[in-house]
């Protein structure tokens, strides 16, 4: 099908841009930069916005920078800037190898890193990655400027802490200050499909041991989820004991009430996440953190 | 309806153009109806089958998931653009020719400008390289074997070529 009409906005500046959210609020406007979720359900008719605000000129939202412990990646920034950035692959490379499983690369090549949280789709690669290495999101608004962390960011499907008229401007991540490992796994039907489950890991170690592990997951429900039962089991223990692995496979399951959809039904997905708990737990002790991108 | 349209600037396989076009007219339909460039194929209208897929500077794009407003004032590379001219073939296309990479022929064009965004990248990529670019294409006739077999190919030649 083809999408319906709606009123074009292509504004300047981002001050313009969030004047125009307010001032377009009878005619439902959304926010566009890559357009890489938006479009399709447009064109499906599943999204009718009467006025699209096109953020395609704000350039003040593109680039990756590093600061003095983190790494700003603006709102606009490609899904494949990311995923090329040999900054990013040599001090932060789940990252960049975690938004390689972003869909197919055309759809990396438009898709944004802000579109992407701000979509908010609780099986998504970002959304998984700002939970995981609790990332900070900062939005603007008419009120100025505020931060507010990813455990507070993603409320429901496709509902973030985002009100109507703010437009979240980067992303900052901050890397663990000492020795640290990774693993990341994403169970789909076929290569480039939207995730069933996925698990990261993030492991930081002190003296050879799991000083703090942090587990997120996508798929399982209305939100990104940390597994802090799973994290617990894990402290202290070596990263390489695959039964430390088997308790902590166990303990993520714990409280985890998987919503029952196209993947699969709730048990299926129990499976898969204490399946993969463990795969991502291997990842992060092995040399090959994660599968080739698709 | 006509107060709708807005003028529109591209640059279309190197040839500045200018259209009038609705916001919600996608840059696939542009490409085909407005400018007659109907080598650019249509197939789901959301981003699965990749039949659609132009370079918007230089980058292998979804021209189904675009509005092509949001492109103004792109350069828009389609499969028209790839041979020198009528009845010519790219080595990437000749590849295609002599390793049978095409059957019916409907998701080709977008494998094309799939594999030379590839190719741009990764001028010699492994099979495995080859085969994850092809994620986002969908054929039905070859079984893919033989798009694998012409991508390599191709990347061979145009190594050779220097």
């Amino acid at each position: 099908m083809k999408p319906p009409k709606f009123d074009y906005h292509a504004p300047g500046s981002l001050q313009e841009a969030i004047e125009l959210l307010g001032g377009l609020s009878d005619l439902d406007p959304k926010v566009i930069a890559g357009g890489q979720s938006l479009v399709p359900l447009m064109n499906l008719r599943l999204a009718r916005p009467g006025a699209l605000i096109d953020l395609r000129h704000l350039d003040e939202l593109r680039g990756i920078q590093r600061e003095a412990s983190s790494w700003t990646i603006g709102a606009l920034t490609r899904h494949s800037e990311v995923e090329d950035s040999l900054d990013l692959r040599e001090h932060l490379p789940v990252v960049p190898a975690v938004a390689a499983h972003i869909g197919y690369r055309p759809i990396r090549n438009r898709g944004t890193v802000g579109g992407s949280l701000c979509h908010a789709d609780p099986a998504a690669e970002w959304p998984l990655l700002a939970r995981l290495l609790d990332a900070d999101l900062e939005l603007v608004g008419p009120s100025g400027v505020r931060t507010v962390r990813a455990e507070d960011f993603f409320e429901s499907f496709f509902v973030t802490a985002a009100t109507e008229d703010e437009i979240l401007r980067s992303v900052r991540i901050a890397p663990p200050p000492g020795a640290w490992r990774w693993g990341f796994t994403e169970f789909a039907h076929t290569a480039g499909d939207f995730a069933i489950v996925a698990v990261g890991a993030v492991v930081d170690l002190d003296d050879g041991r799991i000083s703090r592990a942090r587990l997120a997951a996508a798929g399982l429900g209305a939100t990104p989820a940390r597994l802090s039962a799973a994290e617990a089991e894990l402290v202290g223990t070596d990263p390489k004991d695959p039964t430390a692995h088997r308790r902590a496979a166990q303990a993520a399951l714990l409280g985890v009430e998987p919503s029952e959809d196209g993947g699969g039904s709730a048990d299926y997905k129990r499976t898969l996440l204490e399946v993969q708990v463990r795969r991502a737990l291997a990842r992060a002790a092995s040399g090959e953190p994660t599968e080739v991108a698709t | 309806m006509s107060s709708d349209r807005r003028p529109l600037s591209l640059t279309v396989n190197g040839t500045s153009l200018k259209v009038e076009v609705e916001p919600r007219r996608l840059l696939c339909d542009v490409l085909r109806h407005d400018l007659g460039l109907t080598g650019t194929h249509v197939g789901c209208e959301h981003g699965v089958c990749g039949a659609c897929t132009v370079l918007v500077d230089g980058r292998a794009e979804r021209s189904c998931m675009t509005f092509a407003v949001q492109a103004e004032g792109c350069g828009i590379e389609t499969v028209e653009g790839l041979a020198g001219g009528p009845g010519a073939l790219s080595p990437l296309q000749a590849a295609f020719q002599e390793h049978h990479g095409l059957q019916c022929g409907f998701c080709t064009p977008g494998i094309l400008m799939t594999a030379r965004d590839l190719l741009a990248r990764n001028p010699s990529p492994s099979e495995p390289e080859i085969r994850q670019a092809l994620t986002g294409s969908i054929c039905r006739c070859t079984g893919y074997q033989s798009i694998v077999a012409a991508i390599a190919a191709a990347a061979s030649e145009l190594g050779e070529a220097g």
